[in-house]
């Protein structure tokens, strides 16, 4: 669990309370070992690189499997 | 679903750090905003989120549960209608999926961008999730859901539709018995023996 993430001491996660939420390019974590799977309140557990890639393959299938009209 | 449900469906490292902790807390909101960026920029749209409604969401997560059920330990089933109803509530997607990459049926859903990025999330939250099967109170069985829940286009439409229009926690328990379902069918053998 400890090397999910290293955001917590981010300043900018902390004061990033107020306002909008562009990017997160240049904090994101890389090369963690990770699988989908649920932890914590209801966490995709692995690193951010992971959560990009699980949710390009949910809108994948359904731009490629739900039918066009 | 009982409590003694909740136990054997339980993900095993669920709930190892409760919300009270800020680290994790950050985690979850992290993650939660990146999937939702993601899932705007695989469709060629540049989101503008807004992180302090994500944090409501996370917050709201405990509440819900607690007022739902008594367990200490909810199952992924329960866990999933939570956030489900938590992120619907706040809705924090304001941006409509509106690109011609995007199915056109799905996007004429009011609301289809927030029922979709939590569906999906939890979706994938689900596969591989892994929970323990028990005999007569004893455990004997490590179970996963290794195969991700698949729908038809019809079900998943209306699917989308039923998670678009939530109002309130009231539907808690049918949308947690809806996950499990899904789950159940998608892996056969998941579920306990199916006698009655």
């Amino acid at each position: 669990m400890n090397n999910i993430l290293k955001f917590e001491s981010q300043p900018m996660l902390m004061a990033g309370m107020q306002g909008s939420y562009q990017t997160t390019k240049g904090v994101r974590a890389t090369g963690v070992n990770c699988q989908a799977n649920a932890a914590g309140i209801f966490r995709i557990v692995g690193s951010l690189k992971q959560v990009e890639k699980l949710a390009c393959d949910s809108m994948d299938n359904l731009i490629k499997n739900f039918p066009k009209h | 679903m009982s409590d003694a449900s909740d136990r054997k469906t339980s993900t095993k490292s669920i709930l190892e750090h409760e919300a009270g902790d800020q680290k994790f807390f950050c985690q979850d909101v992290v993650v939660l905003a990146t999937f939702s960026e993601c899932c705007y920029k695989r469709i060629g749209i540049e989101p503008a989120l807004i992180w302090k409604k994500f944090e409501y969401i996370v917050n709201d997560i405990p509440s819900i549960l607690n007022r739902n059920t008594g367990a200490t330990n909810p199952s992924v089933f329960k866990r999933a209608a939570a956030l489900t109803i938590a992120f619907i509530a706040t809705s924090p997607l304001d941006q409509i999926f509106q690109s011609n990459k995007f199915p056109k049926k799905l996007a004429e859903i009011g609301n289809h961008q927030n029922a979709i990025v939590i569906f999906e999330y939890c979706r994938q939250c689900l596969h591989n999730a892994c929970y323990l099967k028990e005999e007569k109170g004893k455990p004997v069985e490590m179970v996963q859901l290794k195969r991700k829940i698949k729908l038809s286009a019809h079900f998943y439409y209306d699917m989308i539709f039923a998670i678009s229009n939530i109002k309130t926690d009231a539907s808690f328990h049918f949308l947690a018995l809806n996950y499990e379902l899904m789950a159940y069918k998608a892996n056969k053998g998941a579920s306990y023996p199916e006698k009655i």
